[in-house]
């Protein structure tokens, strides 16, 4: 069926600080195949296509392309070779034509050396209708749905004699529509003998567009299938099967806690935004963790729950007594703390003191507008040796401190506001494994004075060792709430992916 | 170790120090030259000489660590001297011409303060437009003629208190009240934080809208203020009294260590900003050269200023 090997891997690895990446990944690549890369976030997805368009240089290992072996590629030498890479967020120019779009970097002139406005939309209404779609090449970028964008992007790409065709998640904010659209552009380019690397979220998909199957998991590759022969269930077993010691190392901690009864922390019905009734309820002393898929609506529960975002409908209920923040400072004052996913962006206000931002979020609940800068000194210094924040002093500035230094000084910023509630979003992304132990015990702590606790988190064994129960969020609902006994990397990833869908089946 | 390295590199880079030193070499170069610079009269002449210029910067202090623009004082100064110096001619009292005056200057910086805040449109342009139309109510309150006092109002320009010459005192105590308000109350820590990161800052709690607001209100007090101290000095007022004040006033601010996203900055970085542009110029004067080269020299300074604190960030990365 296929003839051609277009693109092979030997044994690629990739480090990072800290981790490593990818660990001796063979691969290949026929022409006129899709070939799908599934895995957990995180698996090593993004580095492996990363490499294979010249964005990283690989630690070790080989690449052949047509049979020409290469040890390390570039972008424009991938792009020379015909290697194309549309990534999720797309990069078009917004204010320019589709047609101008898809010659961009290669425009076409016309005899006298100008710019041919004339050549170009004629030749890219021809690559558009040849593919079988219905966007007009004058159009404004700009004005095109999301869908519409991403086919522009492969139109693109193709355009440009691709032979390899990367996808990372193509179909990530598109409708089932949208999708058969992009579906048929994809087969018209396999049957012009394009190989495509397809990588989705969506194991309905890799069954219906894909030829082939790569399972990563945690850098390595567990298996290559041929789509007609696995199912559904047996990938998802591949994704999440992990060595036991890896999972043991990483949790050395106590997690036994009791919960207090007593006390309940209620999410009636929330609804806004991409987020469809959601309930749930937290006991005091709880850690509830929310598990799903990057896009599935996560983080929006907790900007909801915070109050930020147009609420539609939905009550937050503290012992009976309704809480439901208006705004983030109202928040705030209900005793409400949002540690946000990107803390240099969102968390941090990087150009200023680690005192500065320790105090942000309490100054605004005291009613004073004179500074007690030495009673401040005292409270930040005291937190700074809680929660062992490494820096030289209170007054160094933020954006010198590591990643999980600066996580702790937000944190801080919420202990000083003596909130009840912590809405933690991804709480050890980008942080080193020392630290994220000590994070661990500090959420832990939390949980352990009675505080309610909910944390988002795309790390599995993360999630599964710290959660009492685990909330897990599909396009923006929440499909299924699993107990301790419940919990197991195959459950959440078999309702994250929708391959479980009634809860209790 | 690393620790005193990093001390010892904010010190370098911090802005007031470079500043600093810059002042101290530049002082004993034109003392050496002529023995007169270091007298008290030529210093108390150089404070006399940049109150409205300081004035004004610590207005645009604010405004830019808050991470904004405000470029339509020069024209607000215009609009507000003219305004109250045409109720004088027209026989109004003079304490109701200054006060409404300074009015003026208020309600058009918190005009643009309401702008800047419900439409998160950038500051730049916002000021940019409100600059011409400040000028053309200049324009249509003078009908072009200059408008003067009549030899009345000499208080806040002119004359001296205890050998200090009146404009002084107003100067130094903006800049105390700049000092305390960015150092010690909780509207100052706001103030930078909106600057810093304007959604952590909201985030964190802060009415961002408000403390924009504020920030340009305070502008625009600080702005009457030195419309009223300019036009006691100058006994009359013109549609271009002030002209080109704002840029002089983001340089100083910009020469004193503000980056031009807001977030940091000093009430005593600007001070020394200001001085060293009032030094410049007094320099050259005390050294017999050509005005006419001030400007030049001013653009060096300017320029190695933001060189310098660039430099420093290539360094921290």
């Amino acid at each position: 069926m296929f003839q051609e090997i277009l693109l092979e891997v030997e044994n690629i690895s990739k480090s990072f600080p800290g981790v490593q990446a990818l660990k001796g990944i063979d691969f290949s690549l026929y022409s006129g195949e899709v070939h799908c890369i599934v895995g957990e976030n995180g698996a090593g997805k993004s580095t492996f296509i990363k490499i294979l368009s010249g964005a990283l240089v690989p630690d070790d290992g080989i690449i052949k392309i047509f049979g020409r072996t290469y040890r390390t590629l570039t972008p424009s030498l991938a792009i020379d070779l015909g290697i194309q890479t549309v990534y999720q967020d797309s990069v078009l120019v917004g204010s320019l034509s589709v047609a101008e779009n898809i010659f961009l970097g290669h425009e076409l002139s016309s005899r006298w050396g100008f710019f041919s406005q004339r050549k170009t939309l004629e030749l890219a209404g021809g690559i558009i209708s040849q593919f079988g779609v219905a966007i007009p090449p004058e159009e404004l970028v700009e004005n095109l749905s999301n869908a519409e964008k991403q086919i522009v992007s492969i139109l693109k790409a193709l355009s440009r004699e691709a032979r390899v065709l990367i996808l990372d998640e193509p179909t990530a904010s598109l409708s089932a529509v949208e999708k058969a659209t992009l579906f048929k552009v994809l087969r018209q380019a396999k049957d012009r003998k394009v190989g495509i690397i397809y990588i989705s979220h969506h194991l309905e998909e890799v069954f219906e567009i894909g030829d082939r199957v790569t399972v990563l998991k945690d850098g390595e590759k567990v298996a290559t299938h041929r789509v007609e022969e696995v199912t559904q269930e047996t990938l998802v077993r591949e994704m999440v099967g992990r060595p036991a010691e890896l999972f043991y190392t990483r949790g050395q901690l106590s997690f036994q806690r009791e919960c207090e009864e007593g006390e309940v922390l209620e999410v009636s019905d929330f609804q806004g935004g991409m987020i469809k009734n959601v309930s749930f309820r937290v006991l005091s002393g709880e850690i509830f963790g929310i598990g799903g898929m990057v896009g599935s609506g996560r983080t929006e529960l907790l900007r909801l729950l915070f109050g930020l975002d147009q609420r539609v409908q939905g009550k937050l209920l503290l012992n009976g007594h309704d809480i439901t923040p208006r705004s983030p400072l109202d928040a705030i004052a209900k005793g409400i703390c949002l540690i946000p996913e990107d803390r240099q962006k969102t968390g941090l206000i990087l150009a200023r003191s680690v005192r500065e931002n320790v105090t942000l979020a309490a100054i605004n609940l005291v009613d004073r507008e004179w500074l007690d800068l030495g009673i401040e000194r005292r409270e930040v210094e005291s937190l700074v040796r809680q929660l062992q924040i490494v820096t030289p002093n209170i007054d160094q500035e933020v954006i010198y401190l590591s990643g999980g230094n600066q996580q702790k000084v937000v944190l801080a910023k919420w202990l000083l506001t003596r909130g009840k509630i912590y809405l933690f979003d991804e709480p050890t992304r980008g942080i080193d494994v020392g630290t994220k132990e000590e994070i661990y015990r500090l959420i832990m702590d939390l949980a352990k004075d009675g505080k309610f606790v909910i944390m988002v988190s795309s790390d599995l064994p993360e999630l599964i060792a710290l959660s009492d129960r685990i909330g897990i969020m599909r396009n923006g609902e929440m499909v299924a709430i699993l107990n301790r006994e419940e919990m197991s990397e195959e459950n959440i990833l078999s309702y994250a992916l929708g391959v479980k869908t009634s809860y209790g089946s | 170790m690393e620790v005193n390295v990093l001390q010892r590199q904010k010190l370098i880079n911090s802005p007031s120090f470079f500043l600093f030193i810059l002042i101290v070499v530049m002082s004993g170069v034109t003392a050496f030259l002529n023995p007169a610079f270091f007298s008290l009269q030529n210093w108390l002449n150089i404070l006399n000489q940049n109150a409205v210029l300081g004035i004004a910067a610590a207005g645009a202090t604010l405004v830019m660590i808050s991470g904004n623009f405000d470029i339509s004082i020069g024209s607000l100064v215009g609009f507000a001297t003219t305004f109250a110096a045409s109720l004088v001619t027209k026989g109004c009292s003079i304490t109701l011409a200054i006060l409404l005056g300074f009015l003026m200057a208020v309600a058009g910086c918190t005009l643009n303060g309401f702008i800047v805040a419900t439409t998160r449109a950038p500051s730049f342009i916002v000021t940019l437009a409100t600059r011409s139309i400040f000028y053309g109510l200049a324009l249509v309150v003078t009908g072009g003629v200059t408008q003067s006092l009549g030899g009345k109002f000499y208080l806040l320009g002119r004359g001296t208190t205890l050998g200090i010459h009146n404009p002084i005192f107003p100067f130094i105590a903006t800049y105390v009240l700049l000092f305390l308000i960015l150092r010690y109350t909780r509207t100052g820590r706001r103030i930078y934080a909106v600057g810093g990161n304007e959604e952590a800052a909201f985030l964190s709690g802060v009415n961002t809208l408000r403390i924009k607001i504020f920030v340009y209100v305070l502008n625009g007090a600080l702005v009457g203020l030195t419309s009223m101290v300019l036009l006691s000095r100058l006994g009359s007022a013109l549609p271009s009294t002030g002209s080109g004040l704002e840029l002089r006033a983001i340089a100083a601010v910009v020469i004193g260590g503000v980056p031009l996203t807001g977030g940091k900055g000093s009430a005593l970085g600007t001070f020394l900003g200001v001085i060293l542009m009032g030094l410049i110029s007094n320099m050259l004067n005390l050294l017999n050269i050509s005005a006419y080269y001030q400007e030049i020299v001013i653009g060096f300074v300017i320029a190695m200023a933001v060189i310098v604190s660039n430099l420093g960030k290539v360094r921290v990365r």
